[in-house]
């Protein structure tokens, strides 16, 4: 099917080439001041589709269809200028710089270009040059600290982790705020299914995002559409914001064809460690014991014992084990374009090879991106074009997080005796039955580091316990202008995104605490297909109106379709296949949901200084209950531009501010859930389970089962809604050299569709209704400024980008105290929602006395486990990304500051830490007990101050795990990070004429490079272990450490 | 044109907006089921939870088996989070899908009146075990999906229910027609209504022994259980899940030692206080529920002598046999009839004195000592020392033999110890560990947080060691 698909797209693309078409117009485009040709200015005939680009040398060629008057030239930085033709046949133009950059043009909802100064809603483009630079695996890694409104986090340290898009706040109290992804008009899929949240939460593996299957070296540019406004002709799928996408074409150049070749190479290490004691060896109470992976043993003297091998040894630390044991990665990005365009189509084809080996022993991903794109003018008023793209992503050896299952690598880790050498357990692996046991060694040692075999060597669990994926996607499009009239464009659009992607995670025989082996199998299908039928028509109505009005109609479907199959109990050591296992566990799942939509979109201009904006959509869900499955929803914005409405209306213009643009909006967008949650239905069972994860499997004894649904189905659901306003203004000061622009918005989220858990005692964990609101309020704001003058050859500039974000719930059903969202009920915590906060973690808190002093525990000295509480907000207060940006002649150096201000981290890892000893803060003053300050209730119940020293220090740390309480291990997580720096270099022209190549640029690229603040002690404080998928951050447990990365890069032109 | 492509736009949504389509029928469940696939998955969620959740931290916390520190899971510490799932299971995945079966049974033409039977018997069983573990429970407007915020009736209330259930069950019992889940879905009798029956009624004379102290006349209601007869009279009736030496359909017993050690049992330790009980009466169970430690010399029992002392290399640990993959789960053993019956006579709520009394009691240790493992003849010199039952030594000799048949049956163990006399008074005696967090023993578990936080009917101010109605 994915062959024949691209089969049919390629030889759309030929087709649309071979054709052919009319009067010709040639000409040169040069700018203004310095009188240089200008490569890659747009030359479009006013009115119509057709256009291209100047080539090296600035030329242009363009067909011209007998009616096409004037010529649009239009460039980034310069300004954009309309000529009339008349009768010549060269029509030669010189550009003026616009250093105001008030003309540019953004590609907004459904693929409809704008200029920037009509938009009555904020949007913030990140050109493709910019992503060019310091290439992340990850897409969307490169964008983090950039975009107002945006805040992007990366998971985890995983070979293609994930990565958390939130724009604008949480939208939802029942499902996580990802953004659309649309790429040239198309939806694509960014999923990130992995499982149920308790498959997540318990061993799960971070199996990246979709998204990052988009490919830096195809992108022309990106824009985030953030409010509803903006995004309001997407539908209901653009409740949490839109990244629109547009990829890039061919370009005219000097040759026929342009080739680009563009190679970076990293190296990837450890971000942080955590910082551990190397004083105390394994065991309880200061006696050394062999069988424990703690530091609650003597003091690390070179003292003669029985290591865990059963040798006689002295007593020796050995600090490095977690440095010894992550390894450097590698990344290689490689890619190759070919491009061209004459004025009759234009086409790029482009291939991208990614090689990573990470930062886990094992772990490796590579990337095959093939894109080509292709447009061709049919007939003077018909144009197509057709584009694709086929990327193979395949993976091995990502380690499994979180908490419970055997293979959880942090975990194991953590559970290494600081006596025991790291570099003994990796040079001695017993791997293969046929292989020698080494001397000393018994089998069950090699795979566990202790007597009683409970825990694996991490080198057992990384070398045979791999998790491995291969994913095939393809996506694009293909679409239709006609051109009926100068005044009214017909776009017909179609494109599907579909991919399989194959997992299969393997647990070898052997291994502790699944002794028999397993392996899971799954499969996964997705599919989005979506139509696209829009008529533009523009006007003017008189000399001071210009009226502009598309109507559209939007067919979307989505399939998905899992297999998933457990199979437990091997035969035969190392044999993954069906028939080996004992037993099999099969359980599939298909769902397909369609939108209809019809929307019309009708915008006024004045005089080029006023701009009216008036959308209006209606979608036809297939989610929805017939009855109310219609839901219409408008959006209204205004833009005033104050700088060209002052003069024109006598007001004299001034030299400070040269620029001011006000723009304010209004939206209300519904959207529908997920599919089949309207019926009372009866689900299969594959097992009946408790907490020991005993699993029963059915059959059992010959009988299947069934269960009735635990979520009570809904009666009368209506549309989820969501109502926006945003008042925003851009200005510009000083000829551009000091720019602002800053955004207030407000969204209500009400009617939301939700899961309520009611009481289990009703037999029932939930009842599904429309119910909840949740507020987001902030502000956004963009400082830049260059303090130097731009004509003098050193410039500096730079942008702060300020976010801060008010996330609240408003309300939850009638009586209902708080909303649990996440569950980590394993790690002690959940993140809830109550009415009046926003999302917090929730656990066990100390008990405290009314002063808020820990109460103690008069005859241990210990803290108390007290009730719940709320142990702090998930989300930050503010951000603030910090761009410094030097360039002298042909270098330029920037660096990027990542700033973050409140929420907490709540982390596992640190309790796992600190409560088996191995923490260096656990080593503190001799392990001397101490006064823990806090009181001591009297009988009479008031309060002391404690004089009890604990009892012992490996029982007050002891007490620190999460089980216990998770209030000492949630931070604040505020941070200060250097996560960029780049140096640039372009070789003089001079020297670059005397090889084969058209440019030649150099650059030194580091990423991530230095946590300059935290208050989250051994780990990165941007961890999380929910992943992309679930609702909530800040919860850490057993995830693999980031991973900061250095390299260069070298970018040819042919 | 423009007129053509806007009427264009405009009939394409109105012809489809999903009211004749299929589309969002979901593929992956159904909307219809027949009762038995439901009363399968009820029964083996139910037992899974008996056999597993419930077995560990309440074996360990009532001082039934030792941890010995092993499983970081000390007897003082009542350990409430291994009970994590039990309280939403049984009312979402057991009683509300014995519910629903109920329901359709009763719905279908003709109604299934024995398939309603099964449900309600398997609902008594389950309601009263969820009230003998924390007390007074939903029970009345529970599982139904009705009541947003169920009511929590009185412990009293609750099991006085679980009889009505089980009265109404019993009528509705006809082993002559159909209407039945049978085998392979009904996993305890193969549809076998006569045995349905008679674990009715053994089941009822369990809940009435719980009542009777506190409310008296149920002592005439165990008289008439037991002149009524049709309980059950020997092995084969004995309610059982059974499960299967194939991978996940193993005794979860077993597969804690097998996954987690290998196979080596080194989690669960003798106990003080079985350990001095076994010792007391010289009794031949003591190698069949312990196996020596590996360190012990000349295969010596060494029971763990305080409750929080760690397990060493000589600690006796719970016999493997004790942990088979095949071993069923008991619900209802003949062991447990007979000493039911035997108390019952002995306290005179049946005619027949002490000559019957003392012929069940023996006849139930005799069973007890055969479903352990012990050899007939072994066994019949045990019985036939055992000093006979008389009013003055009944309470202590049949509590303390009833308490030791329950050795693999934490729950129903539990609620014979604290039955066995007051507070302070229990056979076998026993004392707080050190360090537990009340006082008292552990009399109770507590409502679980999903309950508490989204039920304002739970009721609160109770401790570990409040007594239950049926314990005061």
């Amino acid at each position: 099917m994915k062959k024949h698909l691209l089969g049919i797209l390629l030889s759309w693309g030929l087709a649309a080439l071979a054709l052919g078409q009319t009067r010709t117009i040639t000409g040169t485009v040069t700018a203004a001041t310095e009188k240089e040709p200008l490569p890659g200015v747009n030359v479009v005939v006013k009115g119509t589709a057709s256009g291209t680009v100047t080539d090296a040398d600035g030329k242009y060629k363009l067909a011209v269809p007998a009616n096409g008057k004037t010529l649009v030239f239009s460039f980034i930085g310069y300004k954009t200028t309309e000529v009339e033709i008349g009768g010549r046949a060269e029509v030669d133009v010189a550009l003026a710089s616009d250093v105001l950059n008030v003309d540019e043009v953004v590609v907004t909802a459904n693929a409809i270009v704008r200029e920037k100064k009509e938009l009555g809603y904020a949007v913030s483009t990140v050109g493709g040059s910019e992503l060019l630079k310091a290439r992340d695996p990850n897409l969307l890694n490169s964008m983090a600290g950039r975009i107002a409104g945006v805040r992007i986090t990366q998971q985890s340290g995983t070979v293609g982790g994930s990565s958390r898009v939130m724009i604008r706040g949480a939208n939802s109290i029942s499902s996580s705020s990802e953004p659309l992804f649309v790429v040239d008009g198309i939806p694509i899929s960014n999923s990130s299914f992995n499982g149920s949240e308790t498959d997540i939460v318990t061993g799960g593996v971070d199996v990246g995002n979709r998204a990052s299957d988009l490919n830096p070296d195809d992108i022309e540019n990106m824009t985030v559409l953030k409010g509803a406004a903006a995004s309001a002709l997407y539908g209901s799928r653009a409740r949490n914001g839109v990244i629109v996408i547009t990829t890039k074409r061919g370009r005219a150049g000097a040759k026929k064809l342009n080739i680009t070749y563009n190679a970076s190479y990293r190296q990837d290490r450890v971000l942080r460690l955590p910082d551990l004691q190397s004083e105390y060896g394994p065991g309880n109470f200061g006696v050394y014991n062999n069988q424990l992976g703690n530091g609650w043993g003597p003091r690390i003297e070179g003292q003669s014992v029985i290591d865990y091998k059963g040798e006689r040894v002295n007593l020796q630390a050995y600090p490095d084990n977690w440095r010894n044991f992550f390894i450097t990665g590698h990344t290689a990005i490689n890619s190759l374009s070919m491009d061209g365009a004459t004025d009759q189509g234009d086409y790029r084809v482009g291939y991208t090879n990614l090689q990573q080996r990470g930062i886990v022993p094992g772990s490796q991903m590579g990337r095959h991106t093939f894109s080509i794109n292709a447009g061709k003018k049919i007939t003077s008023k018909l144009t197509s074009r057709v584009w694709a793209n086929y990327i193979r992503t395949t993976s091995d050896g990502r380690p499994a997080q979180g908490s419970n299952t055997p293979n959880v690598l942090t975990t194991i880790l953590a559970g290494v005796a600081n006596t025991v050498d790291m570099r003994e357990l990796r040079d001695n692996l017993y791997a293969t039955p046929a292989q020698a046991v080494p001397p000393g060694w018994t089998g069950d040692l090699a795979r566990a580091i202790d007597f009683n075999g409970v825990q694996n060597s991490p080198y057992w669990v990384t070398t045979f316990n791999r998790f491995s994926n291969q994913v095939d996607r393809l996506y694009g499009g293909t679409s239709l202008d006609y051109n009926v009239a100068d005044w009214f464009t017909v776009t017909a659009r179609v494109g599907t995104d579909m991919f399989t992607e194959n997992r299969r995670f393997v647990t070898r025989r052997g291994t502790r605490g699944r002794l028999n082996g397993l392996f899971e199998t799954n499969e996964i299908f997705e599919r989005e297909l979506q139509t696209d039928l829009l008529g533009t028509v523009t006007r003017k109505l008189s000399p001071n109106w210009t009226f502009k009005g598309i109507v559209g109609h939007q067919f979307n479907q989505r399939t998905i379709r899992r297999a998933r199959v457990l199979s437990e109990g091997l035969n035969i050591d190392q044999l993954y296949t069906f028939a080996n296992a004992q037993s099999n566990v099969p359980s599939n799942f298909y769902s397909r949901r369609e939108i209809f939509g019809v929307y019309a979109d009708v915008s006024f201009d004045y005089k080029n200084w006023l701009f009216l904006n008036v959308t209006g959509r209606n979608d036809w869900s297939s989610t929805l209950p017939v009855e109310n499955n219609s839901y219409f929803y408008p959006s209204a914005s205004v833009s005033f531009v104050l700088t060209e409405a002052l003069p024109d209306l006598g007001i004299v213009k001034n030299d400070i501010l040269s620029y001011a643009k006000i723009r304010a909006n209004y939206a209300n967008v519904g959207s529908d859930e997920d599919p089949y949650q309207l019926a009372f239905t009866y689900n299969p069972l594959t097992q009946a389970s408790d907490i020991y994860t005993f699993n029963i499997l059915y059959p059992i004894g010959g009988a299947s089962a069934f269960g009735a649904t635990n979520v009570l189905p809904p009666t009368n659901l209506r549309p989820q809604r969501q109502t926006s306003y945003e008042l925003g203004a851009e200005l510009k000061f000083l000829g551009g050299r000091v720019g602002l622009d800053v955004t207030y918005y407000r969204t209500f989220n009400y009617d939301q569709i939700i899961s309520i858990a009611i009481p289990q005692s009703t037999g029932y964990s939930a009842r599904r209704l429309n119910v909840g609101e949740i507020s987001n309020r902030g502000l956004e704001a963009m400082l830049t400024f260059s303090p130097f003058q731009r004509s003098s050859d050193f410039k500096w500039d730079v942008a702060f980008n300020f976010n801060r974000n008010l996330n609240r719930v408003e309300s939850l059903a009638p009586g209902l105290q708080e909303f649990i969202t996440t569950s980590g009920d394993g790690f002690g915590i959940f993140v809830v929602a109550r009415p009046g906060e926003t999302f917090n973690i929730q656990g066990v808190g100390w008990l405290r006395d009314p002063e808020g002093n820990y109460v103690i525990n008069p005859t241990t000295g210990l803290r108390i486990p007290g009730p719940r509480r709320l142990l702090g907000n998930i989300y930050p207060d503010w951000t603030l990304g910090i761009n410094n940006s030097f360039t002298y002649k042909g270098i330029d150096f920037n660096f990027l500051v990542d700033v973050r201000k409140g929420g907490v981290v709540n982390s596992q890892t640190v309790g796992i830490l600190r409560s088996g000893g191995m923490a260096i803060e656990t080593a503190e003053n001799g392990r001397q007990p101490f006064v823990d300050p806090g009181v001591i209730r009297n009988a009479d119940g008031t309060y002391r101050p404690n004089d009890r020293p604990v009892a012992s220090v490996q029982q007050y740390w002891s007490q620190q795990d999460n089980s216990v309480s998770p209030e000492t291990n949630t931070f604040d997580g505020s941070f200060v990070k250097l996560r960029e720096v780049r140096v640039g270099y372009s070789l003089p022209k001079n020297l670059v004429d005397k090889t084969p190549f058209g440019n030649i640029n150099l650059g030194i690229e580091g990423r991530n490079l230095w946590i300059i603040h935290s208050n989250v002690p051994h780990v990165d404080p941007e961890a999380n272990v929910l992943g992309t998928g679930l609702i909530g951050e800040g919860l850490e447990r057993g995830s693999i450490p980031s991973s900061r990365s250095l390299g260069f890069n070298l970018r040819l032109t042919f | 044109m423009k007129r053509f492509v806007l009427c264009l736009l405009l009939a394409l949504p109105t012809t489809a907006c999903f009211r004749d389509s299929g589309i969002n029928i979901d593929p992956n469940r159904s909307t219809t089921v027949d009762p038995s696939l439901l009363f399968a998955g009820a029964a083996t969620q139910f037992s899974l939870l008996r056999v597993a959740e419930l077995t560990w931290p309440v074996a360990l916390s009532t001082q039934m088996w030792a941890s010995g520190g092993r499983w970081g899971l000390a007897q003082a510490q009542y350990d409430q989070t291994r009970v994590r799932s039990a309280w939403g299971r049984t009312y979402t995945d057991v009683l509300k899908n014995l519910e629903v079966a109920q329901r359709l049974a009763e719905e279908a033409q003709p109604a299934q009146r024995n398939t309603v039977a099964q449900c309600k018997i398997l609902k008594a069983f389950a309601y009263s075990q969820t009230s003998f573990l924390w007390g007074d429970i939903p029970f009345s407007e529970a599982a139904t999906g009705e009541v947003d915020l169920p009511r929590f009736d009185t412990q009293q209330a609750v099991l006085d229910g679980c009889l009505r259930l089980l009265d109404e069950a019993i009528a509705a019992i006809d082993p002559a027609q159909g209407g039945r889940i049978g085998a392979p879905n009904d996993l305890y009798y193969g549809g076998d209504m006569v045995k349905w029956r008679r674990f009715a009624n053994s089941l009822k004379l369990r809940i009435l022994f719980s009542m009777v102290d506190q409310d008296q006349s149920k002592a005439a209601a165990i008289g008439q259980v037991i002149s009524q007869g049709q309980m059950i009279a020997g092995n084969a009736d004995a309610m059982q899940f059974r499960y299967f030496n194939q991978p996940g359909r193993q005794n979860p017993r077993f597969s804690f030692t097998a996954i987690f050690r290998g196979g080596v049992q080194s989690d669960w330790y003798a106990s003080q206080v079985v350990f001095d009980l076994l010792t007391q009466l010289n009794d031949p169970r003591m190698t069949r529920f312990f196996q020596p430690g590996p360190g012990a010399t000349g295969g010596q029992i060494v029971a763990l002598r305080t409750t929080t002392e760690p397990f060493s290399a000589q600690s006796a640990l719970v016999h493997m046999d004790l942990l088979r993959p095949d071993l069923p789960e008991i619900s209802f053993s003949y062991s447990e009839q007979l000493l039911f019956e035997a108390e019952a006579y002995a306290r005179g709520f049946a005619p027949g004195g002490f000559d019957l009394a003392n012929q069940r009691y023996r006849a139930g240790v005799r069973e007890s000592l055969l479903s352990f493992g012990v050899p007939a003849a072994q066994a019949e010199t045990y019985v036939n020392g055992l000093p006979a039952l008389t009013a003055t030594n009944f309470r202590r000799e049949l509590a303390q033999q009833q308490w030791l048949d329950l050795f693999m049956r934490p729950v129903e163990a539990w609620v014979q110890h604290r039955r066995s006399g007051a507070a302070g008074q229990e056979i076998p005696a026993m004392t707080v560990p050190p360090g537990a967090p009340v006082s008292g023993l552990v009399r109770r578990l507590l409502y679980r947080s999903e309950e508490v936080n989204s039920n304002p009917n739970t009721p609160s101010g109770l401790n570990l060691d409040s007594p239950m109605w049926f314990d005061r």
